[in-house]
Parts: structure tokens; sequence; C-alpha cells
């Protein structure tokens, strides 16, 4: 009788560590997996891209801000992201390196090597980030998201151009376990 | 007495076992979730109606050919170079 009233306690015991052994397991599934952010930056990219390909075609026509007395309206170059409601400003703590970049080539149908006309806004740095060659290793995965889009427009006088946009968002320390 | 003892170490034994499994079965199981956390990214998927994926740039590309299609072959070919950044 006395030697049952030992094992019960011994019982007891046990299934207390076993109780805490499988809710410190539940505790390290959940913190493992919620532990690492969403990465939403080529989603962010893709938009971003998205938006300046509206500000610059739409109905498949550039937009006539693009032109000025038969030829491209240099004065975009500075003024494209103020005339496309761009704002890049982000949260506190990441305001000392801006988080964005992008970049807009327009070539003529008749010379697809050179651009006639391009301008880029954010911070230049990222671009050189796009051309790594990104393996499935956790130190490329802190590199910047790039997003790459090409499309065909119409300017003045029915000519031909045809629009590459790179879109590049930085922002890893938010959206990559460091 | 020796028969008793015998039976407690069988016992003893089971639970061991059991314990072992558990913890394997746990670690498998963190194993598991720390693998799916590392493909928390989210891709781009619009659909328009319950319809195929919609290409936006791409309705662009195609109001323009709609006011000047020459040359359709050339952009076309230009177009599919886009770089994959991944």
């Amino acid at each position: 009788m006395r030697n049952k009233k030992g094992t019960d306690k011994i019982l007891a015991i046990y299934w207390f560590v076993v109780l805490t052994i499988v809710a410190g397991g539940i505790f390290a599934m959940v913190y493992v997996f919620y532990g690492n952010p969403y990465d939403v930056r080529g989603v962010e990219s893709e938009v971003l891209a998205e938006r300046i390909a509206d500000c610059i075609s739409r109905q498949g026509t550039i937009n006539s801000d693009f032109f000025a007395g038969g030829d491209f309206n240099q004065d975009i170059k500075n003024t494209f992201s103020e005339r496309c409601n761009f704002n890049f400003n982000v949260e506190e703590g990441y305001r000392e390196t801006m988080q964005y970049f992008y970049r807009v080539e327009i070539y003529s149908i008749d010379n697809l090597a050179t651009p006639v006309f391009n301008f880029y806004d954010g911070n230049i740095n990222w671009e050189s980030e796009c051309y790594i060659k990104k393996d499935n290793n956790k130190e490329y995965a802190r590199l910047a998201k790039c997003t790459e889009k090409r499309f065909y427009a119409v300017g003045e006088g029915n000519k031909q151009y045809l629009i590459k946009i790179l879109s590049v968002i930085g922002k890893s320390e938010k959206n990559v376990k460091q | 007495m020796l028969s008793n003892r015998k039976a407690q170490v069988g016992e003893t034994i089971t639970w061991i076992i059991a314990t072992i499994v558990l913890i394997v079965i746990l670690m498998v199981f963190i194993f598991i979730s720390s693998t799916l956390a590392k493909t928390k990214s989210l891709k781009v998927n619009i659909k328009i109606d319950s319809q195929d994926s919609f290409d936006w740039i791409g309705s662009k590309t195609q109001m323009a050919y709609s006011i000047n299609s020459a040359n359709k072959n050339r952009i076309d070919g230009w177009i599919f170079q886009s770089e994959d950044y991944g």
C-alpha cells in the first residue's frame, strides 16, 4: 500500500513533466512560425511598378505631360514622383535610408539599345542588388526585392515607344528575420 | 520480489520510450513550423471574377496595339525578354 502511494507520486510528477514538455513544444512551434515576418516586398515592388506604369500610360497612350515642344519634357525627371503622388515616407527607424527606388527607361522602336528618355528617383544604392543572382540562401533573402515591367505605348503622332520600369524595395530589416 | 522488480523495470522502460517518442514528435513539428515560417512571402495573384490571372501591365500593351500595331513581333519579343528578379 505504501509502495503504491510512492508510485502514484512519481507518476504525478512525470505527468507534469510531460505536460511541460508538450506546452513548451507548442510554445516553440508558435514562436518559430510567428517570429518570422511576412515578406511583402515582392508585392510592394509589383504594386509600385504598376502605379508607375499607370502614371506613364493610360489606355495605350503616353501621358501628354511627357512631351513638350515635340520632344520629351525634361521637367518630368524631377517632378514625376510628385505628379504621381508617390509618398516614399517610411515609419520611424527607417527614415535615415530611403527604402525605395525606381528607374524608368523609354525606348524608341527604332533603337532598343539606348533609351531616348530615362529618369529615376529614390535610393540608387538599392539598384545594384537587383543584379546579384539570388540563391535560396538566408544571406540573399536580405537583398532588395526588384520587379521589372515592360510594356508598349504610343506617343505623340502615334510614334511607338517601349517602356521599361524597374522598381526596388529595401526594407529587409522589417521583412526578413535578422 | 525479483518478478516484481522485473515488472517495474519493464514499465519504466515503456515510459522512457514513450517520453522519447513524444519529444521526437515535438521536434518534428517544430522543424515543420520553422520550414513553413521561411516560406512566408506574399505573391501577387490578381484575379478578376475568379477568372485566370489578370495581367494589368499587359493590358496597356494590348490597348496600344489597338492604336498602332506596327512592329508587333519586335515589340512582343522585347517585352518577353523582361528580367525576372525573383
